[in-house]
């Protein structure tokens, strides 16, 4: 089996400094848990009131995973004893960097969101808390620290969820996020029992083929896959266990609910991603694909179902939608839609590379233009006191930069050209049609003309209506407008050129060169 | 580099209109850009040789590798032209002209409404001249945003609702283009669009029900823009409510980048479903040119009116372009041209009145033609040119399209071309009875103002257009020199599929034109 496994390659329990040294791998995890615990001992000793210290040290911090995460090397089977927990590689350290740079943006809304988030130190503690986790989420080839970082961060997730506090519906986010989230955590929990009972082996790469080499007459082992597959779709908000997501992310403070909606989705996508890459190696191997292809053609249903359900479902929700802030929750659900069927093409070696790699630029776009939609809806909140998008009528002609950014961002969202967001879809669609599932190519594609509909309804109250006396306009500082527009910048730059640049960098990254 | 240049003419004046705070300075640098635009489709229209027809080697070619993702996307900054592209170029160039000086009369935003004109003239220029799809695709979506806050922003009362649904219906047929674009791309592994013209056999020969859905996909994303019934419904509502010097753009030269798609691309790449699709395409046009008149006939808004007379001209085009004879698609070209013209003089002449009357009801106006002689004789161009009245450009362009229609080997084709008549006769009914109350008789109702005659203005933007297709009207051959040789290269592009019914007897797969290509993928 080890054979069959390059990734896996761990023999004997080797107790030695070549083991030490890939533990150094997890510094930035590390890093992030020591600041974490610094962050919380500062607000402690420093006492009450609201500082920007915390915002810094935790900028800090992330800055310095950063660096390690961009200098750090591969490193595989990390673990003791042979007992390989963790892979450090390229497509986690580039799902690290989206977790990192999400992360930074949102302490910088928090801070300019004129919101109080309780005792300043303790939501910094969450939000490295929460980095930390999905760090090593997206490192974990096994199970139980698998599951440990997922809970890191759930838990960091609902306490973040509940920081409105002035308001019911922030309470109200917080408890059905905490209901939910239990309920299917303790899903996922009997899933990986049922799991590890049948396979012996909590090794994603060992599950992945005992699944997909199991007889038919041991549902039990699917059962558990199904269950644990439950709890990442809870956490991608994908079809069907998307319904809580909605609730949540309009009753969070508008950085929390960009944060959810970016990093929490790319988390779960970077787990989900991993396993799918063990199941596609599996069915790669060219002794053993063919025992495999029925189950790997089940698995590819089960997740074109949920792709289109995700996308379809979120999309025609978001029809609807006047709130800007919930409006955009339903888009993250489209959005996580068209991710995952990318992801079904992992399956497929001939595209697999091609998938990662449009995967891992459409992750880097939807942080621009998802958290730039985001901080615009934030400082709506902060200046407007809603984010009702007919407060948003008439400002197009009275601050019109901040207004054609908001465009550019909502044109992107929607895919078209001439900006990033088009090139991110062109090439999520690129593998699926390759491998000739035209219809559901075509599903994806109508579902992004559904979504012109309510992006456009941003651009109709600014530009379309004209403003009146009771047009109320953003209070925007040097920074806030600062923010919208490095947002914006490669939204534009990227979907006029260069895109071959970022997605080939990002290949190597992957160290899938073709 | 002239052909980058042309297209990214415009763009480069939006900084100067942003910057510029003044109405009277945006006016003029909107004019001279416009003009040169103009200018330069001029100069190329007389400098092309027309007997050039090879696609992607003409003296005007651009092509270098614009993004290069390993193996798996080749996109090249691909441009150039044939007799087709330099006609509908030339008619972009002059109605963007035209239609510049009509807009002189907008107060609201002029700055932002004239940036907008520009990208949206940049669009369209690059649509006519890309030879990359990807190319192609970026300028297609590109007119999208501009057309929508034009519409939306300087429209009339319905704006909102006319600029989202012309909005919508358009991207959902861009992304079903895209789709097949896709699906052509990773089975030829390129996105030139003169190569896959060469290589049409190789698309998916073992799967007829493929290539006939991929050409669907194509028909139904070029149609919408047509319009084609039953694609037609967002132009009356877009038309209507746009403002005026934008409904001459949208009739004159949107239109046209619909047929112009399915003669560059969904026609020469899918021969054989062309052919056995003829039944249904002849049917649409017939249905589009007899149901638009009849629709035409019931309006009272004089702008409506003129909206579902485009739609029943436009069919004409598609009626003369699937006979897949040289008459047929010479007149389809011809149609599409010197529709620009007409139905961009109509609107202008609707918006004159309108200016004046703030409504458009034809049951309110009459006696225009004691009132206002020099409107009447250059409305009268207008509306006798649209009817198919012999000598004006019209009349040679909708005789063409029967001709090849009626010579068209297809099956029914006489049929289809005897009820596609019935076109012209409705066609003389809407307007004369519109004719009848707007400009003859006496005035229904007293307008509040004196109505005043054609202002300088009105006249520049009218005159040049009256001018030229009188001119086409009586010797066409200018135009027809043009697009003559582009067109018998297309036409024969169909001899065998129309020889064997559309590869229904060959087999499956149709004789390739390159056997190298051909013979690996079966």
């Amino acid at each position: 089996m080890h054979a069959l496994l390059p990734l896996l390659a761990q023999d004997g329990g080797r107790l030695s400094a070549d083991q030490l040294q890939h533990v150094g791998a997890l510094l930035p995890e590390m890093v992030l848990c020591l600041a974490a615990v610094l962050v919380l001992v500062v607000d402690l000793v420093r006492g009450k009131g609201p500082s920007s210290l915390f915002a810094w040290l935790t900028l800090g911090a992330i800055v310095l995973t950063g660096a390690l995460v961009l200098t750090g090397g591969n490193a595989s089977g990390i673990g003791y004893g042979g007992f390989g927990a963790a892979d450090v590689d390229g497509l986690g350290r580039l799902f690290k960097l989206v977790f990192l740079g999400t992360a930074a943006l949102t302490v910088l809304f928090v801070g300019r969101s004129g919101e109080r988030y309780g005792r300043e130190g303790e939501f910094h503690v969450l939000v490295l808390g929460a980095l930390a986790g999905m760090c090593y989420l997206a490192s974990a080839t096994e199970l139980i620290g698998f599951y440990v970082a997922f809970e890191m961060v759930s838990y960091t997730g609902y306490l973040m969820a509940g920081y409105r506090l002035e308001s019911t519906k922030g309470a109200e986010a917080a408890g059905k996020y905490v209901i939910f989230g239990s309920v299917s955590s303790a899903v996922m929990l009997f899933g990986i029992t049922l799991l590890l009972g049948f396979t012996g082996s909590t090794q994603f790469a060992e599950i992945a083929r005992q699944l997909l080499d199991a007889p038919a007459d041991q549902p039990a082992l699917w059962v558990g896959a199904a269950f644990t597959f439950a709890g990442f779709a809870f956490k991608a908000a994908a079809f069907p266990f998307q319904f809580w997501c909605p609730d949540v992310y309009e009753g969070a403070p508008t950085p929390v609910a960009g944060f959810l909606a970016v990093a929490s989705k790319a988390a779960a996508f970077a787990v989900g991603l991993r396993v799918l890459s063990y199941a596609g190696d599996v069915g790669a191997h060219p002794q053993l694909a063919e025992l495999f292809a029925p189950r790997a053609a089940f698995l590819e249903k089960l997740l074109i179902v949920a792709s289109v359900g995700t996308m379809t479902w979120g999309n025609l929700a978001a029809l609807r939608q006047t709130n800007l802030q919930r409006m955009l929750a339903y888009s993250s659900i489209a959005h996580a839609g068209y991710l995952l069927m990318a992801s079904v093409m992992v399956l497929h070696g001939g595209v697999r590379g091609d998938a990662l790699t449009a995967i891992a630029f459409y992750f880097l776009i939807y942080l621009c233009m998802n958290l730039g939609a985001f901080w615009i809806v934030t400082l709506m909140r902060r200046d407007l006191g809603t984010t009702d998008v007919s407060a948003l009528s008439g400002l197009g002609w009275r601050q019109p930069l901040l207004a054609s950014c908001f465009v550019v961002i909502l044109i992107s969202l929607t895919g078209l050209p001439p900006t990033a967001g088009f090139v991110g879809k062109f090439q999520l669609f690129a593998p699926v049609v390759r491998e000739g599932f035209y219809v559901f190519a075509a599903i994806g594609l109508v579902n992004g003309a559904i979504s012109l509909f309510y992006y456009a309804k941003p651009l109709r109250e600014m530009f379309l209506k004209q403003p009146t006396d009771a047009t109320r306009t953003l209070r925007l500082a040097g920074p806030d407008l600062a923010l919208v527009v490095l947002l914006t910048v490669p939204l534009l730059v990227l979907g006029l050129g260069g895109w071959d640049v970022v997605t080939d960098a990002a290949r190597q990254a992957l160290a899938l060169a073709r | 580099m002239f052909l980058p240049i042309l297209t990214f003419l415009p763009l480069a004046a939006i900084p100067l209109l942003l910057l510029s705070k003044d109405a009277k300075a945006q006016r003029a640098i909107a004019l001279v850009t416009t003009a040169i635009v103009a200018a330069l489709s001029i100069w190329l229209w007389i400098d092309f040789d027309p007997a050039h027809v090879a696609l992607g080697t003409s003296k005007y070619a651009v092509d270098s590798t614009w993004i290069a993702v390993g193996q798996s996307f080749q996109i090249h900054f691909a441009m150039d032209v044939d007799g087709l592209s330099v006609l509908l170029i030339l008619l972009t160039g002059v109605l963007g002209f035209l239609a510049a000086i009509s807009a002189l009369g907008i107060q609201k935003n002029v700055g932002g409404f004239y940036a907008m004109y520009m990208l949206l003239l940049t669009g369209m220029l690059g649509t006519f001249v890309a030879m990359d799809l990807f190319l192609f695709y970026v300028f297609w979506e590109l007119m999208l945003l501009p057309m929508y806050f034009l519409i939306g922003i300087w429209g009339g009362p319905k704006r909102e609702f006319a600029a989202i649904k012309f909005f919508l219906y358009t991207m959902v047929g861009s992304v079903l283009m895209l789709g097949a674009f896709l699906a052509i791309y990773f089975k030829l592994g390129t996105f030139s669009i003169p190569a896959i013209i060469e290589r049409h056999a190789e698309i998916f020969p073992e799967s007829p029900t493929l290539r006939m859905v991929l050409f669907a996909a194509l028909f139904i994303g070029f149609a919408i823009k047509v319009p084609v019934f039953p694609f037609h419904t967002w132009l009356p509502l877009a038309h209507v409510e746009a403002p005026t010097p934008i409904s001459v753009i949208l009739a004159g030269v949107l239109l046209k980048l619909g047929g112009y798609g399915l003669m560059r691309m969904a026609y020469p790449w899918f021969p054989d479903e062309v052919v056995r699709a003829w039944p249904w395409l002849a049917t649409l046009a017939i249905v589009s040119i007899v149901y638009g008149a009849l629709v035409a006939l019931a309006q009272t808004d004089w702008k409506k009116l003129v909206a579902y007379s485009s739609v029943s001209h436009m069919g004409y085009v598609i009626l003369g372009l699937s006979a897949l004879t040289a008459e047929g698609v010479n007149g389809a070209v011809l149609q599409m041209f010197s529709h620009g013209l007409l139905s961009g003089m109509m609107f202008l002449c609707v918006g004159v009145m309108y200016d004046q009357a703030h409504h458009r009801d034809l049951n309110r106006f009459g006696g225009l033609l004691k009132t206002l002689p020099k409107y009447t004789f250059v409305a009268m161009i207008a509306f006798f040119g649209s009817l198919g009245l012999p000598g004006m450009s019209g009349f040679v362009a909708e005789m063409m399209v029967f001709f090849g229609a009626f010579k068209s080997q297809l099956a029914d084709a006489k049929m289809f071309t005897i009820v596609g008549t019935l076109g012209v006769v409705l066609g003389a009914v809407y307007i004369l009875v519109m004719i009848q109350k707007v400009f003859l008789g006496t005035p229904r109702e007293k307008p509040e103002h004196e109505y005043h005659d054609l202002s300088l203005r009105e006249a520049l933007a009218l005159v040049p257009l009256a001018v030229m297709t009188l001119f086409l009207g009586i010797y066409p051959r200018p135009a027809i020199d043009t697009i003559e040789p582009s067109v018998q290269t297309f036409v024969k592009r169909f001899d065998e599929s129309i020889r064997s019914g559309g590869g229904r007897d060959v087999g499956m797969a149709p004789h390739a034109p390159d056997d190298a290509h051909g013979t690996e993928k079966r």
